[in-house]
């Protein structure tokens, strides 16, 4: 199948984008615990937060319970073991020994997005700070006024370099690196917020998930929240795509697996989209100028609306930035059309999550797989179908983040047993050959051993 | 993908709808007909109480595991969901069959790597929350297995399974598991072994160039002892002459006892004392001992422990260094046991050399704090001289040692032989220790600053002059003693007892078993009935000696009240027997003696009635005595113990005041200045206040009797 692929490039039937998403799926789909790379843990508490950069997509951040972060290069190996086992050692460590290091647990740790030089840990003694890589000196610090739980960076920003944090107070607020100061304290939310994603489409919009189990929209040029995500109001399915629906999208839709409102939604949607586009964009227009009207205050029932029955622990958005998922204490993935503020009402199959910590979602660069850490476990789900496609089983405590490298098809997971296990595309026949190329003896030979 | 079945089957939650569902796996559809057998096979081999599985089982399981990959996946679930189970032999069973196919099959190892977070808490316990299943014994082995297991995978498999590298990781940090590390510690012996190799071999090299010239310096310092003991030894033969020929010419041992005594050590040691001229040779002797035992000997043990220690390929060398060492070691022996047998040995020398120095070291002191005193330059001249010259010091010294070491020895003597001494001795109170000993005998006045610091008391400026009277040292020193009676030991019953043994009872006059106490010989019979049993034949008189004796006897260890009881009974009996011996018809002359006994018994009885009350008299007289004194010399408490009227302390202390102030005079409250000015001042308030109300009350009379003018 895969020769038969290659062939269709070499021939030209495949176009050069489609033969790379082909690839890439395929590679992310068979994701496995990686033999040949391992990072040497460096924390000695839970792995909280897990981020590779942006710009190199080579060195990977990670931030721990015990205060401690630290730098892996993910492409270069510091050492091997027994022939074939590459193992990453941290390249660059700030724990509770550090002068400025953090007291307490470190919730998050981002890299500045435009390159690596600087990165930004969120602790849970109250303060944001600023690191410059080269020296790991603190830049520059933050006092918060609690716990902070999360903190975020825009991938895609070019004006502004806001940190937008959040923490046990209700308030978000959003740290100036050029300054020093809070430019933005972003009230509306009634708990602490424990999420916080920037939409990867505009660099104004900020959306955060509370403890009060509401999504916030934010527009910084403006002052207060523009949308409160509701549960209730929903969409079926995926949103119709705005040309023409593709014969694959229609299987797509009939593959999701509802027995007969899956007919029914699937005709509607046929219909609605040969129904001319121009019905949808009056919609959409109406929808907006209601919003315009309501905006300063918002009715107060649409102010109250949740997304989640409890805390909204998990934020993430696809990388096209049409789509955010959010994962809730009350064990529930939702995935939410960005642009209608409507709940898609995917149903994610059962999981188990947990309840009291900010998890780290991932999603694939196509979103088609999501990462979800439940429990001791990561479950990688269908984003459109909400089937369970896999389950990485490995850690043996509960899993906190998980980070999927689009450049290397890789996940990183990082959980309270300390470690930070790699995934990595599996084809095990072409390993096998490589381990008896690289093999030396050293260990004994993984074969059949029948003596009797 | 295969992979996703094996992940989606999971340990223990497993329902035997999965079971089946698994069974009918496609790709084991090959082994249909060896599923079930398998299935069964496994049933039996675990469904035992044996400790470990049926060898056969264990071979047919293999044989039948081995013929098809669908046979090891069934094996395998099958395990999984008895590992599940709530019971700990079960899951030690299931856990020795997985291990013996996990050490053979791919296929296996990599199914159970893929589930081992799942399988290993069933295996090892190592979550709080699932503990292992009841059997504690099972429980134990299963776990012991599992860790052991674990390391032996990871040793074997751990380069080729991450999972495995994981959990070893996992259960060494995280869940503090002990593992029993058996490779480890073996790697690590042979590490240090062979590091411990290097370094003797090394030892080896360098003993191998200094041989000759260590070897050289043992014999030269042996060679100088032996010189050392020859000299003494003739000097010995010469002085044994001596003192056998002219014995009177020490004068300096005074008593034959002494002097028999010093002989008699000399002799068991074969010993010659240490004189200025041969002093030379024993410093000489000293050192080279010292160095001999303390360096050399050392240093041979020490080369010979690293020659028996060593690992060489070439031998040779090692044995004939380990031959010589042992000679020169047994030679060393030797010569310290000679050394040892004249009474030369080190601790002796280590001792006189430590005074020596504390000697020079306390002479130094001195003369350097006294030689500022123009006052006495004639002694720290002296004391100069004593330091400097070091060998009059050390003669000077060993003089007093050797007095030092005859004082004991002769303290007895003079103890006993001087009777004044130990008369007066004897007379001596007893004196409870106090601050009184302090100034025992001495009569002057006492300075109140006795340590003769310059203290800056914060009570206000101290007097250093101040003087305590000597009459009010002894005032305060009259020492109280209230009288207390001798011990009394009372005697126990002794009586024989039924079951055999004496009556422990101690009672003072009367057992309430046995009745009154009587001394008894060391079968329990009384002395009194045992010669009461032939006293009719014997003399009354004799008797009542006898019984007198007896009595006294019993007096004195009895004490006071004994005496009384025991004669008083005695006077019964000795009536008896007069009664008896009027009966049996003697002569009168006999019966007058007997009442001539009598009397004199009742009048000894009668002095000694007297005699204790005087006793008690006395003591009574003494007690009060005692206590009356102590009452005068001290404080209030005697006084108000007494009730002496206060008015006569007051005429004694206001009277006193001109003589001496007394103790009791010190607790009477003084009137100060102070207390004075507080009372004027509250004195004139009253005044004030009075003042005040009287002049308001006129104001307010005023004011009532003329309503409109003021």
């Amino acid at each position: 199948m895969w020769l038969e692929e290659v062939r269709g490039r070499e021939r030209g039937e495949l176009r050069a984008r489609r033969f790379e998403a082909a690839a890439r799926a395929r590679r992310a789909a068979s994701l496995a615990l990686s033999n040949r790379k391992e990072f040497a843990t460096p924390h000695h508490g839970a792995v909280n937060s897990l981020q590779v950069d942006l710009t190199e997509g080579r060195y990977l951040l990670s931030g721990a319970s015990d205060g401690s972060a630290a730098v892996f290069d993910v492409l270069n190996a510091t050492d091997c073991e027994a022939g074939f086992i590459a193992k990453h050692k941290h390249i660059l460590l700030v724990d509770k020994q550090h002068q400025n290091g953090h007291k307490f647990a470190i919730s998050a740790a981002v890299w500045y997005p435009v390159d690596t030089g600087l990165f930004v840990t969120a602790s849970f003694d109250q303060y944001v700070k600023v690191w410059d890589t080269n020296s790991t000196q603190v830049v520059m610090d933050f006092k918060m006024p609690g716990k902070v739980f999360t903190a975020a960076m825009s991938p895609i920003a070019t004006t502004q370099m806001l940190i937008a944090t959040g923490s046990a107070d209700v308030q978000v607020r959003l740290c100036d690196i050029a300054s020093g100061a809070f430019t933005h304290t972003l009230s509306g939310h009634r708990d602490g917020i424990m999420s916080l994603e920037w939409s990867a489409s505009s660099e104004w919009i900020l959306m955060s998930g509370g403890c009060d189990g509401a999504i916030r929209f934010w527009d910084i040029r403006r002052a207060g929240c523009f949308r409160v995500l509701d549960q209730s109001q929903s969409q079926l399915g995926r949103r119709p795509p705005l040309l023409k629906s593709t014969p694959e999208n229609q299987d797509h839709i009939d593959s999701l697996g509802h027995s007969t409102s899956t007919r029914s939604s699937a005709q509607k949607r046929t219909r609605n989209s040969k129904n001319s586009p121009k019905l949808r964009k009056s919609q959409n227009l109406t929808q907006g100028h209601m919003q315009q009207r309501l905006h300063p205050g918002l009715s107060s029932s649409q102010n109250r609306a949740t997304s989640h029955y409890g805390a909204v622990t998990g934020l993430r958005t696809t990388k096209d930035g049409m789509y955010l998922l959010s994962s809730g204490s009350d064990s529930r993935l939702r995935l939410w059309d960005i642009d209608s503020g409507c709940n898609t009402l995917v149903n994610f199959e059962a999981m188990r999550l947990q309840t009291g910590k900010p998890l780290q979602l991932a999603v694939t660069e196509d979103p088609s797989l999501v990462f979800v850490p439940c429990m001791a476990s990561i479950k990688a789900y269908n984003l459109w179908s909400g089937m369970t496609f896999r389950a990485f089983r490995g850690h043996y405590e509960l899993v906190n983040c998980c980070y999927y490298s689009e450049q290397d098809q890789e996940l990183y997971t990082g959980s309270n047993d300390r470690q930070i296990l790699v995934w990595s595309p599996s084809t095990p026949a072409f390993t096998e050959m490589e381990d008896d190329e690289k093999r030396q003896g050293l260990s004994a030979a993984d074969e059949d051993n029948w003596s009797d | 993908m295969p992979r996703s079945t094996v992940s989606s089957s999971f340990a223990g939650h497993r329902t035997p709808a999965a079971e089946a569902e698994m069974g009918s796996n496609p790709s084991s559809s090959a082994a249909a007909a060896a599923e079930s057998s398998m299935a069964s096979l496994i049933e039996r081999a675990t469904s035992t109480t044996a400790p470990a599985v049926d060898p056969v089982l264990l071979r047919a399981i293999k044989s039948s595991a081995r013929a098809s990959d669908g046979a090891i996946r069934d094996a395998f679930h099958l395990l999984l969901s008895l590992m599940s189970k709530p019971h700990s032999h079960v899951r030690l069973l299931a856990f020795s069959v997985a291990d013996e196919l996990f050490m053979r099959s791919k296929l296996f190892r990599s199914l159970l790597t893929d589930a081992l977070d799942g399988f290993l808490p069933l295996a090892v316990g190592f979550r709080r929350a699932h503990p292992l299943p009841p059997p504690a014994a099972s429980a134990g082995l299963l776990r012991k297995a599992a860790v052991q297991a674990l390391e032996r995978w990871h040793h074997l498999f751990g380069a080729h399974y991450r999972q495995l590298r994981l959990a070893v990781e996992y259960l060494k940090v995280s869940a503090r598991v002990q593992f029993p590390g058996l490779r480890a510690t073996v790697e690590a012996r042979a590490a240090r072994e062979a590091r411990t190799q290097e370094i003797l071999t090394a030892k080896v090299e360098q003993l191998r160039q200094s041989l000759a010239s260590i070897k050289a310096e043992i014999r030269s310092t042996m060679d100088e002892i032996r010189n050392g003991l020859e000299i003494i030894r003739a000097e010995y033969e010469k002085f044994e002459g001596y003192v056998n020929d002219d014995d009177d010419a020490e004068q300096e041992i005074a008593s034959l006892s002494m002097r028999s005594i010093r002989m008699a050590s000399l002799m068991a040691g074969e010993w010659l004392p240490e004189t200025q001229e041969n002093e030379a040779v024993f410093d000489a002797l000293r050192e080279a001992y010292r160095l001999l035992v303390s360096k050399h000997l050392v240093t041979v043990q020490e080369w010979i422990s690293v020659l028996v220690r060593v690992n060489l390929q070439d031998n040779r060398f090692r044995d004939s260094a380990l031959k010589e060492f042992i000679d020169v070691k047994n030679e060393i022996r030797a010569v310290r046991d000679q050394c040892s047998e004249l009474g030369l040995d080190l601790d002796n020398v280590r001792r006189r050399k430590g005074d020596q120095e504390e000697e020079d070291d306390e002479f130094w002191v001195e003369g350097n704090i006294e030689a500022p005193s123009p006052a006495k330059v004639q002694s720290s001249v002296d004391v100069a001289s004593t330091s400097r010259d070091t060998g009059k010091g050390k003669k000077v010294v060993g003089g007093v040692k050797s007095d030092i070491g005859k004082a004991p020895v002769a303290g007895n003597g003079t103890r006993n032989l001087d009777p004044e001494k130990s008369k007066l001795f004897a007379e001596a109170p007893v004196v409870q220790w106090s601050s009184v000993l302090d100034r025992w005998g001495s009569s002057g006045d006492a300075h109140v600053n006795q340590r003769g610091l310059e203290l800056e008391s914060h009570w206000g400026r101290v007097d250093n002059d101040a003087v305590i009277p000597a009459a009010k040292i002894a005032e305060l020193n009259v020492h109280s003693s209230v009288y207390r009676e001798a011990p009394v030991e009372i005697l126990p019953c002794h009586a024989p007892l039924k079951k055999g043994g004496l009556c422990q009872r101690r009672d003072l006059k009367v057992c309430p078993f046995h009745g009154s106490i009587v001394p008894r010989d060391a079968e329990g019979n009384p002395f009194e009935q045992h010669s009461g049993s032939f006293g009719a034949e014997v003399d009354p008189v004799e008797h009542c000696d006898i019984r007198g004796n007896s009595n006294e006897l019993n007096g004195n260890r009895d004490g006071d009240y004994m005496e009384e009881a025991s004669s008083s009974r005695m006077t019964d009996i000795s009536n008896d027997y007069g009664n008896i011996a009027g009966t049996h018809d003697l002569g009168n002359v006999t019966v007058e003696l007997a009442r001539q006994a009598i009397k004199n018994v009742r009048k000894r009885d009668m002095d000694h009635k007297a005699r204790e009350r005087a006793q008690r008299q006395r003591i009574r007289q003494h007690n009060e005595d005692v206590l009356r004194e102590a009452a005068i010399a001290s404080t209030s408490y005697s006084a108000a113990a007494y009730e002496q009227p206060p008015e006569s302390w007051g005429r004694r202390g206001r009277r006193g005041k001109a003589k001496a102030p007394t103790l009791a005079s010190m607790l009477k409250k003084k009137v100060t200045s102070k207390d004075r000015i507080a009372e004027r001042l509250l004195n004139t308030r009253a005044t004030d206040a009075t003042i005040r109300e009287a002049s308001h009350n006129e104001d307010m009379s005023y004011r009532e009797a003329f309503p409109n003018q003021w």
